[in-house]
């Protein structure tokens, strides 16, 4: 393509045509044509190849370099280099505009392209529109040509401003749905889902999510699939249940224990039982043996919930086994 | 196999009421021990599914007998290696398909069978072990990977979310290299990048005094 339509609607020769012409007149030029001569091979009036031309010399870079930038492989090159920059960090990974921005000043490739905020941002829309324009046509065209199927999926909702549906294959992890809705009720879940599969020669013959009513529903009554129970959610809700609450009270235990024995120590080292007259109480007013007998139980608690804490763990391994190797 | 689940889910019960443990904490106990029924029922679903796709390759007997008690389990366990958290877990659980699979080189009826038919016969067992989906942890990731852009950028625009369905299904590839489209729809896409350089404008000029400006400053 020779011409580009500005922002304004007027049409402008692209970057590699001009090079390429810029070129073919320092060719001319090289084999002795005078410069009207040149331009009119060229096909391009001299002032503005004269301009094009002085437009380089501005450029504080070595000779070498600004040669190469502006020359048609230089700018295939700045061309392919600066898509990839912004698809790989804006797209792929999540840095911000600001820092695209940045690369380009620090590496000095701002002085061959814009790199403003807003230039950056108009070409990452347009780049996020592409990928979500490619991602359609690819889905259409290789439906067409894929062999009918039964598929498992994977169901679940997200929330950020709206509920987002997703629904995955998760043998493949390719994402049939992704999107958001208003609600997450069985009739959500299956408008939404039945536009995602509208055009695929795919039958669900099981979903797997956690045991929330909209998406059983959605999947036995719409679907007509075997709903599988998420034991993912049976394992978080074991170890919620238990870890968290089970460590707090052996730790609690295991101050208790650890506080008489410091009084204990204390006393011993000490060689006083009672009070000083006058002075406040740093120890308690319990007699040896009361702290020894208070010890005694003490010990005897937490060795107890110590038990019971590794029996849970012993047996939410067994259970995760069970489960990974039941078949 | 329900009995085992519930037993044990007895046990655990009874050592966080030992425990006086909250009851919330027991509430969430009762709950995970609900899905019971669920866990089972899918069990007798997968076998189900499997009895009808051997049924569909008219296998004969010792065949079908290979296929059940080693083939597909031997694959499963490949699968569920790769999924566990240590890599002493995965390597356990990875020699232990591996077991399987070498006990065959004894069972004649397995070495007088074609090699073709031996790939054959293997496909099809990792397609019945695929069958068994027992949890929606792909999908937990990928939620939690949602919330992290969603932090980022404090609002993710539904052009945004659709480019980064699109990414994942068309550019992210796994070890093996293949995008989750190829593996779905069993054919290799069109690259995205290359579409994209199609498809965008070329990248405009500074205004260079600009940029020189910039640097003086």
């Amino acid at each position: 393509m020779d011409l580009i339509k500005t922002t304004i609607g007027i049409e402008k020769k692209t970057r590699l045509t001009i090079a390429e012409r810029l070129l073919e007149y320092k060719t001319h030029l090289s084999q002795g044509m005078s410069q009207r001569d040149a331009a009119q091979e060229t096909g391009v009036s001299r002032e503005t190849l004269l301009y094009w031309e002085s437009r380089t010399t501005k450029i504080p870079l070595s000779k070498s370099t600004v040669d190469y930038f502006e020359s048609p492989e230089g700018i295939i090159f700045l061309e392919r280099l600066i898509n990839v920059l912004q698809f790989v960090m804006t797209q792929v990974g999540s840095c911000g505009i600001r820092l695209v921005s940045l690369v380009l000043q620090m590496s000095s490739l701002d002085y061959f392209v814009a790199s403003s905020y807003e230039t950056l941002r108009e070409r990452g829309i347009k780049m996020e529109e592409g990928i979500v324009a490619f991602g359609k046509e690819e889905q259409s065209l290789l439906a067409r040509s894929m062999p009918a199927k039964k598929i498992s999926i994977a169901e679940d909702e997200t929330f950020h401003h709206k509920p987002c549906l997703v629904a995955m294959e998760p043998v493949s992890n390719f994402i049939l749905l992704e999107e958001y809705g208003e609600k997450r009720d069985a009739k959500s879940w299956n408008t939404m889902l039945g536009k995602a599969l509208n055009d695929l020669p795919v039958k669900i013959i099981q979903s797997t999510s956690d045991e929330a009513r909209g998406i059983v529903n959605h999947v036995e009554e719409s679907l007509g699939a075997h709903h599988s129970p998420d034991i993912f959610h049976v394992q978080q809700d074991i170890s919620k249940g238990t870890s968290a609450a089970m460590a707090a009270k052996v730790r609690s235990a295991q101050e208790d224990v650890d506080n008489l024995a410091q009084e204990l120590e204390t006393r011993e080292n000490r060689g006083l039982v009672n009070n000083q007259r006058g002075r406040p109480s740093f120890l308690s007013t319990k007699t040896d043996k009361e702290l020894e007998y208070e010890m005694k139980v003490s010990k005897e608690k937490l060795s107890t919930l110590q038990s019971q804490q590794s029996a849970i763990k012993m047996l939410e391994k067994v259970l995760e086994h069970l489960i990974i190797l039941m078949i | 196999m329900k009995e085992e689940l519930i037993q044990h889910f007895e046990i655990i019960e009874k050592n966080a009421s030992a425990a006086q443990l909250r009851q919330s904490a027991i509430d969430k106990i009762k709950k995970a021990k609900q899905v019971c029924s669920g866990l089972v029922a899918t069990i007798a679903f997968f076998w189900m599914m499997v009895h009808q796709f051997l049924e569909t390759l008219s296998l004969s007997q010792e065949i079908e007998r290979i296929m059940r008690d080693t083939l597909i389990p031997a694959h499963y366990l490949m699968i569920v290696s790769k999924k566990v958290k240590t890599a002493e877990q995965r390597q356990r659980i990875y020699q232990q398909a591996e077991q399987l699979l070498s006990a065959l080189k004894n069972n004649t009826t397995w070495e007088h069978t074609e090699k073709s038919e031996q790939n054959r016969l293997s496909r099809a067992a990792k397609k019945c072990a695929q069958l068994f989906q027992r949890s929606s942890s792909c999908l937990e990731g990928r939620n939690g990977y949602l919330s992290l852009r969603h932090h980022g950028l404090h609002h993710l625009s539904t052009r945004k979310l659709g480019a980064l369905t699109a990414i994942h299904n068309y550019f992210i590839t796994q070890r093996d290299k293949t995008t989750a489209a190829e593996r779905f729809f069993e054919q290799k896409p069109r690259s995205l990048f290359e579409y994209l350089m199609k498809k965008l404008p070329t990248v405009p000029r500074p205004a260079l005094q600009k940029a020189v400006l910039r640097r003086v400053a």
